[in-house]
């Protein structure tokens, strides 16, 4: 009896010890789908990023500037995503929003996009080697890019609350589209997410 | 058969325990000690030693910390995206480390606060910002650094909604002061002249009020700051009532110039970030265990706030002592740095300045660690009457067993020395207006009497006219 209660006592100990000295974790990778929504932290991710985007495009060609442009141009607007502003609490990724922005607009097939000016510089460099290298009738003219008739603006801004454990983080991100000829607004829109994280206290 | 087994399975495991006591007892150095080259390494610029030595001390409880250092030895290594992104990590652990475990504050009870994961101070935590924001500055990514001022101002806000019913912490943070000051800097470089505003009227308020056991002093221009920005914005009765409450703030202040002022001139910020803040130390004590106390280990609370007394005040020689309790208690190493200021100059452009401590990181220490000294003496003399009735229970089981909880107890007996022990021990700003163009600063380095300590240059530091620019140097 008293043996087996020193082994006990003894393996009680060891444990502890050994308790003491893990704190070791593996780590494991999981591929998952890319539309797989995975919300981690809370955080303005991809998944926000993509449907904000579809949203708030789905709102702007819906609207009658397009059938307005068509009617006085006889052509579908050319759009040119501009400066988007993250005005937030968080370092959100403005470039993957603007490109999801643009996908939105060129698969909605109602306007046409226009490449960005850094974009542009790279496609001018290649017409210039073009005009070096290319045949006659493949080489592409200078002089005939098509100009932006609009220009999307917008800002991302967040509000955030916090309450011990619970935080609500609220983005609204509000863009608009303006007239390149005479500077008016041809469209607003905006698009707001409201998150709610909630972290408890203990854990075992 | 039964007779032979049970013997070398005793031994098996008495001998296992007496292994993992002594693995315990090896693996217990204290996070100061695994991290000894750190600091020697990043004041010789041995960025890459100081990143592996920081490697090859992670525990797992220590992973904030151990963020927090690399990321800050990946900042003056001028690796500053890659510091941004341990950075971030490391802010999205500490979100996740509100949730305390269970299991891990019993074990502490058993062994030591190690077995704890490490939570950051809120001046640690208020640290992050800067460094982050100066990492989007020397990238020119202005956007991003006005982010970590916004983020800045939301921790200040969590701070304080904290801290609210704890008036000794909150004193201790007095809105951190500096960040406020910096953030407004940041603020209106990134062209967000009403957030500078506010940020600038906070910092006022919080250096005006700030304890006078912090050796700082309001930074050079605020006043200057508040009077341009306020006439930008048109806060003419927000500025009038500012200076009502803070007259002594205006004094000196230029009279208000709304717009771009001196849109022909650029600024330097220049940030001297002094030293090492303190750091802690395992030491330990012994108190008696009188043979009056007896043995009530049923009220562990009230026999280790009695324990605390006899520790703090002494007690009489005439008591007979029955046992030693040894305890480890953290103590702190407060070294200031010998610089503690500076002389700045711009050569031929002849502009100069003095550069005035602005954060007392090393002030915060000491005077957090000396407000919480009570607790953490109760706490640990909470965890030596747990061991010493483990090892009382397991002298009922023999001497063997009693031993070996002697030696476990006494080997995982271990004080919390874990702090950000690359940290700064101080800051000091100095501000020039200066014409544009490329300019070399002639730094001379002083002690705290004002005796020059040594001289440096910042050679080609670009000014543009109408515009900020922000140099931070690291000086040990």
């Amino acid at each position: 009896m008293r043996k087996s209660r020193t082994i006990t006592v003894a393996a009680a100990l060891m444990l502890a010890a050994l308790a003491m000295l893990a704190g070791c974790s593996g780590k494991q990778v999981t591929r998952v789908e890319t539309d797989t929504v995975i919300d981690l932290s809370g955080n303005w991710n991809d998944t926000d990023s993509r449907l904000v985007a579809e949203e708030l495009i789905a709102q702007a060609v819906a609207r009658p500037w397009v059938e307005d442009h068509l009617m006085a141009k006889g052509a579908k607007p050319a759009v040119i995503v501009g400066d988007v502003r993250n005005k937030s609490s968080e370092h959100i990724p403005v470039k993957t929003f603007v490109a999801d922005v643009e996908r939105s607009f060129i698969n909605s097939g109602r306007v046409k996009v226009v490449a960005s000016s850094e974009e542009r510089e790279g496609v001018r460099e290649e017409r210039a080697d073009q005009q070096e290298f290319s045949s006659p009738e493949t080489m592409k003219q200078w002089g005939l890019e098509r100009g932006a008739d609009y220009m999307m603006l917008g800002e991302i801004n967040t509000i955030n609350d916090r309450e011990d454990g619970d935080e609500v983080k609220f983005y609204q991100v509000d863009v608009y589209l303006v007239d390149l000829q005479d500077n008016t607004k041809v469209w607003a829109g905006f698009k707001k997410i409201k998150k709610y994280v909630s972290r408890s206290g203990y854990r075992p | 058969m039964p007779r032979l087994r049970l013997p070398i399975l005793r031994r098996a495991v008495l001998t296992g325990a007496a292994l993992a006591a002594f693995l315990a007892l090896a693996g217990c150095s204290t996070y100061v000690d695994r991290n000894a080259r750190l600091r020697d390494d990043l004041a010789a610029a041995r960025f890459d030693d100081a990143l592996t030595g920081i490697e090859k001390a992670e525990k797992g409880k220590d992973r904030l910390l151990n963020l927090l250092e690399r990321a800050l030895v990946l900042h003056y290594a001028d690796r500053w995206d890659e510091s941004n992104v341990v950075f971030e990590e490391a802010e999205q652990l500490a979100a996740d480390l509100y949730t305390k475990s269970v299991s891990e504050g019993a074990f502490s009870l058993l062994t030591n606060d190690n077995a704890i994961a490490y939570r950051a101070t809120p001046y640690e935590m208020a640290l992050i910002p800067y460094f982050r924001a100066l990492n989007y500055v020397y990238l020119d990514e202005r956007d991003e650094a006005v982010v970590e001022a916004r983020k800045a101002g939301l921790l200040l806000r969590d701070f304080r909604e904290d801290l609210d019913e704890d008036a000794d912490a909150a004193d201790l943070l007095d809105d951190n002061a500096f960040l406020s000051f910096f953030s407004g800097l940041v603020f209106e470089w990134g062209g967000e002249v009403n957030d500078a505003f506010i940020a600038y009227r906070t910092a006022a308020r919080a250096y005006a009020t700030a304890t006078a056991e912090l050796h700082v002093a309001t930074p050079p221009g605020l006043a200057d700051d508040l009077v341009r920005t306020a006439g930008r914005l048109g806060f003419k009765d927000e500025l009038a009532a500012l200076r009502d409450e803070l007259p002594g703030l205006f004094a000196d202040a230029d009279p208000p110039a709304p717009g771009s002022v001196e849109p022909t001139r650029g600024e330097v910020v220049l940030l001297l970030e002094l030293g090492f803040v303190p750091h802690k130390i395992s030491q330990r004590i012994d108190v008696p265990i009188f043979k009056d106390d007896g043995k009530n280990f049923s009220d562990r609370d009230a026999w280790a706030v009695a324990l605390r007394g006899r520790y703090v005040n002494g007690w009489s020689s005439g008591a007979k002592i029955d046992y030693w309790l040894t305890v480890a208690l953290p103590g702190l190493i407060d070294e200031p740095p010998a610089v503690a200021g500076a002389r700045v100059s711009a050569g031929v452009a002849g502009a100069h300045a003095a550069a005035v401590p602005v954060e007392d990181l090393g002030g915060r220490t000491r005077l957090a660690f000396d407000r919480g000294l009570g607790g953490v003496l109760v706490k640990t003399l909470l965890r030596g009457l747990a061991k010493y009735a483990f090892k009382e229970k397991a002298d009922e089981e023999g001497a063997v067993a009693g031993f070996l909880a002697n030696l476990l107890g006494s080997a995982t007996e271990q004080a919390d020395t874990r702090s950000w022990l690359t940290l700064p021990y101080s800051v000091a700003v100095a501000r020039l207006s200066l014409p544009p163009g490329v300019h070399d600063l002639e730094v001379e380095l002083i002690d705290a009497a004002g005796l020059p300590l040594r001289r440096e240059t910042l050679p080609g530091v670009a000014v543009r006219a109408g515009d900020r620019v922000f140099v931070s140097r690291r000086v040990f």
